[in-house]
């Protein structure tokens, strides 16, 4: 006889253990998944979990979650060679309660979010692999498999929090236009460097994070970097397109090797110690990419369901799967209750996402993707913002200084932007971003 | 040698952390390889576990897999790459990204 | 166990098996615990003698309440029953094997092969196993490889010796004159666990016995006093051939020898690989 549970919730990430708690406080029996020794295990990002998401879930969560530092300094940074333009912004009322975003390592961070599912009730087993899903002749999902023998187990309804590969919701056929374009890689670099140089270098106070998104910078291979501070290790690293890698030629770790050695960064990693190397694939085309997230007998939440935010100034996914996933669960309890969990019982997932930020923000940006992996946003206009910018700073005695309008026209000659290209990426920005 | 890559490759994966499964969760079909033209897994992938071998085809090792999915999804032949995640409590551990 | 049945043992310890050091201070940080690769293969052997000859297998560990999760992964393997010794995870190796074979001993129906892993990652000397078995007054077959369960309570062992040569041991057990064992991290790996059986273990019932009191701290006879830094051995090698003492001794004490100041080339890379091959060459590196 398989073991069965009302839901059974695959992938101990951020989505998983939201919706396993989420269901679990509803009174339901489930069970949560994860094929890593221990939630986390196998989940790398960037460094920001933004927790506003969790203040309902975990009320005040920030008195136990495992954090590294409170970000009170966010930068966008734009790179050309040997230049750079920064926006810099700095919010001390980020550093207190109820704080804004957070540095953590996902090994501490995953694991503590399922721990609190697991308080709820809901039964976590590591691990344990799904391999594929029960589904019924007509396609009706009624459990998955696992790696493990006698490894079935039923369910009312399964939730594919998976991840950004996720073989469940590509098995459910919930993904008709998958495509590899759909798709950048993260590959990151954690260097151990002792608390107080990083925050000299940051400027930063005890309990303080920074972090930097940077455009350009990434050798002409369409993506971006980042910089976190942690407590004692900063994050540097680069999210490049999976196609432009492709094409480039170029080894992922040369691209980080180049944006290391970079003026603006290199006075940050300096001496730090490489403590660990790791990559993962991030769903980043936004609305675009989404599959289907509803199924009979089967809701997809998180990654799994192109839920990242990935666009240039934003990289958000953890707080987008927690959300998603307390919604599936949301959902799953109703249908449940109300006898139904066909994709007609499940209806009501697509409708709460779409009432949230997790719908509303990616449809909103729903351009950004595309602007901001373009081949203008990626080389031409880094070079004209800091080609600009050093006309403007260039002090050219005895010529007198050429004024605003002509720097930008010879800005724009250099680095081979064209006007009506501008106008129309402003356009598709201000409509995305303003 | 790139500048800021001062580690050597061997050294930069031993950082991680892999618990190696019995059975290769990701096989490489050689013979499909061999007619490849852009080889993309070379390069792409961010543990260097593709390379190229003097006859036009590819040696595989499973053992330091990120577990990414960049191979399969660069990956120029259809059917060359069979993809899957390594028995549960295998493989990857990530503790400090 | 209800009818006082003879057992199988299996003695797991809870510990980092991987840690991080740290290059400059030397110092380490555990970061994987559970148990060690050896262990997990004493226990797969215990399974399989306890399948073969009917016996129930149980789990041992001798430490503070985390080391309750080996024994988890012991149930959801198979072991039957679960027992942990209160005591501090740094007890030195002749306290562990006191108190596990007081333990095993007052164990109903006693235990007739105990299954150890042959020394801990985390520097253990493989100690425990032999000072086991002298206070069980059991036999005791250490370092072994490769297991073969025979009639009820016989077994074949397979131990490694040194230069590549291979010990072949037959070893007799009863409860009352139990075999303690001790293998390597080979030839096996740990069964993997059924589902239910992982969702059952979640439940499964540890006994807890307390330690023998710290203060009872068996007199060791022999302990060590201080530790000195690592010496590599010396090396032998064949005398000088001259008839002269003082041309022997210089020889020996490399006087006189030629000797070539070191020197940084710049050269391309196909220039400097020649240059290595030529080295190699001629200090008869290469042939
Ligand atoms: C380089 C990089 C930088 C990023 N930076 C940020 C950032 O700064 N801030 C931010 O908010 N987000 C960031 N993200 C995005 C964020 O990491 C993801 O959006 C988020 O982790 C998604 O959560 P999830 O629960 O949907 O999926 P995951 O976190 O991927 O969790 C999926 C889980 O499912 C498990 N699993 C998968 N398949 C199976 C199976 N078959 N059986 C059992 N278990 C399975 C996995 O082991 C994993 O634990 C970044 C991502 C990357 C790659
Ligand atoms: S890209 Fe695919 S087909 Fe080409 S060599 Fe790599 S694995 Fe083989
Ligand atoms: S999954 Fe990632 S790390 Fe593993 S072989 Fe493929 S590209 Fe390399």
């Amino acid at each position: 006889m398989a073991e069965r549970f009302d839901v059974v919730v695959v992938g101990a990430g951020p989505a998983g253990s939201a919706a396993a708690l989420v269901a679990a406080r509803s009174g339901l029996s489930v069970l949560l998944l994860e094929r890593g020794p221990f939630p986390g295990a196998k989940n790398m990002f960037g460094g920001v979990v933004y927790c506003r998401i969790l203040d309902t879930l975990v009320p005040n969560w920030w008195t136990e979650a495992p954090v590294q530092r409170w970000v009170t300094r966010r930068q966008t940074m734009v790179l050309a060679d040997g230049q750079a333009l920064t926006v810099d912004f700095r919010n001390q009322n980020w550093g207190s309660e109820p704080y804004n975003g957070a540095t953590a390592y996902r090994a501490e961070f995953d694991a503590w979010l399922a721990s609190k599912a697991e308080e709820a009730g809901a039964t976590l087993v590591c691990s344990t692999t799904a391999t594929g899903l029960l589904t019924s002749e007509s396609g009706r999902v009624h459990g998955v498999r696992t790696d493990r023998p006698d490894g079935e187990v039923e369910a009312s309804v399964v939730i594919a929090c998976d991840g950004v590969n996720s073989f469940l919701a590509k098995e459910a056929g919930l993904y008709p236009n998958w495509s590899a374009d759909h798709y950048t890689v993260g590959v990151k670099e954690v260097l151990a460097l002792p608390s107080a140089a990083i925050e000299e270098r940051c400027g930063l106070g005890g309990d303080e994070g920074m972090d930097i998104e940077i455009l350009g910078g990434t050798g002409g291979v369409p993506g971006g970097g980042f910089f976190y501070t942690n407590r004692d290790t900063v994050a540097v690293g680069v999210v490049l397109s999976v196609a432009g890698l492709r094409d480039s030629g170029r080894r992922p770790e040369e691209i980080i090797a180049d944006l290391k050695a970079h003026p603006a960064i290199a006075p940050l990693v300096r001496g730090g110690e490489l403590v660990e190397f790791t990559a993962h694939t991030i769903p980043e085309a936004g609305l675009a990419g989404m599959p289907r997230t509803v199924g009979d007998g089967i809701l997809v939440a998180g990654d799994a369901a192109h839920l990242c935010l990935a666009a240039g100034i934003w990289l958000e996914g953890v707080n987008f799967a927690i959300g998603s996933g307390a919604f599936a669960a949301e959902t799953a309890v109703e249908a449940i209750r109300a006898g139904d969990t066909s994709a007609r019982g499940l209806a009501g997932y697509r409708r709460r996402m779409a009432n949230s930020f997790v719908l509303a923000d990616h449809k909103k940006l729903r351009h950004a993707p595309h602007l901001i992996l373009g081949e203008r946003a990626q080389t031409r206009y880094p070079r004209l913002i800091c080609q600009l910018a050093e006309q403007v700073f260039t002090i050219t005695n005895p010529d007198p200084k050429l004024g605003v309008r002509r720097w930008a026209r010879r800005a724009m000659r250099d680095s081979g932007v064209r006007l009506h290209e501008l106008a129309k990426d402003a356009w598709t920005g201000w409509r995305s971003f303003g | 040698m790139n500048p800021g890559s001062d580690i050597g490759f061997e050294d930069r994966m031993a950082t991680v952390e892999f618990r190696v499964a019995d059975r290769p969760h990701i096989t490489v079909d050689r013979e499909v390889c061999r007619s490849c033209t852009t080889k993309a897994c070379v390069h792409v992938c961010p543990a260097g576990l593709f390379v190229p071998t003097a006859d036009g085809g590819i040696l595989f090792n499973y053992e330091q897999c990120f577990e990414c999915g960049t191979c399969y999804m660069v990956c120029n032949e259809a059917g060359a790459i069979t993809w899957s995640y390594p028995e549960g409590g295998q493989g990857v551990v990530m503790r400090r990204s | 166990m209800t009818e006082a049945s003879p057992f199988v043992a299996a003695a797991l310890k809870h510990v980092a098996v991987r840690a991080r050091v740290d290059p400059l201070t030397g110092e380490e940080s555990p970061e994987t615990w559970g148990a060690s690769d050896a262990d997990l293969a004493a226990l797969e052997w215990a399974l399989r003698l306890g399948e073969r000859w009917s016996m129930p297998v149980l789990a041992i560990t001798v430490g503070p309440s985390p080391a309750e999760t080996v024994l988890g992964t012991a149930a959801a393997a198979g072991a039957s029953h679960l027992v942990r010794v209160e005591m501090a995870g740094d007890a030195p190796s002749r306290s562990v094997a006191t108190a596990l074979a007081a333990a095993l001993a007052a164990y109903p129906g006693g235990p007739v092969v105990v299954c150890c892993g042959d020394a801990s990652p985390d520097r253990g000397s493989g100690s425990v196993p032999a000072f086991l078995a002298h206070e069980l007054g059991a036999t005791g077959a250490l370092g072994l490889v490769g297991i073969e369960p025979g009639e009820r309570g016989v077994l074949a062992a397979t131990r490694r010796l040194d230069r590549g040569r291979r010990e072949r041991l037959r070893v007799t057990a009863l409860a009352g004159a139990p075999a303690v064992l001790s293998v390597e991290a080979a030839g096996v790996r740990l069964r993997r666990a059924a589902l239910p059986a992982v969702l059952a273990a979640r439940d499964a019932p540890v006994e807890v016995i307390p330690g023998p009191a710290s203060r009872s701290e068996p007199e060791a006879r022999v302990r060590t006093v201080r530790r000195g830094p690592y010496r590599p051995r010396a090396k032998v090698l064949p005398a000088p051939a001259a008839a002269d003492p003082r041309a022997r001794i210089r020889a020996l004490a490399g006087g006189r020898a030629e000797r070539r100041t070191p020197q940084a080339l710049a050269l391309d890379p196909e220039q400097a690989a020649d240059h290595l091959l030529a080295y190699l060459r001629e200090t008869g590196y290469l042939s």
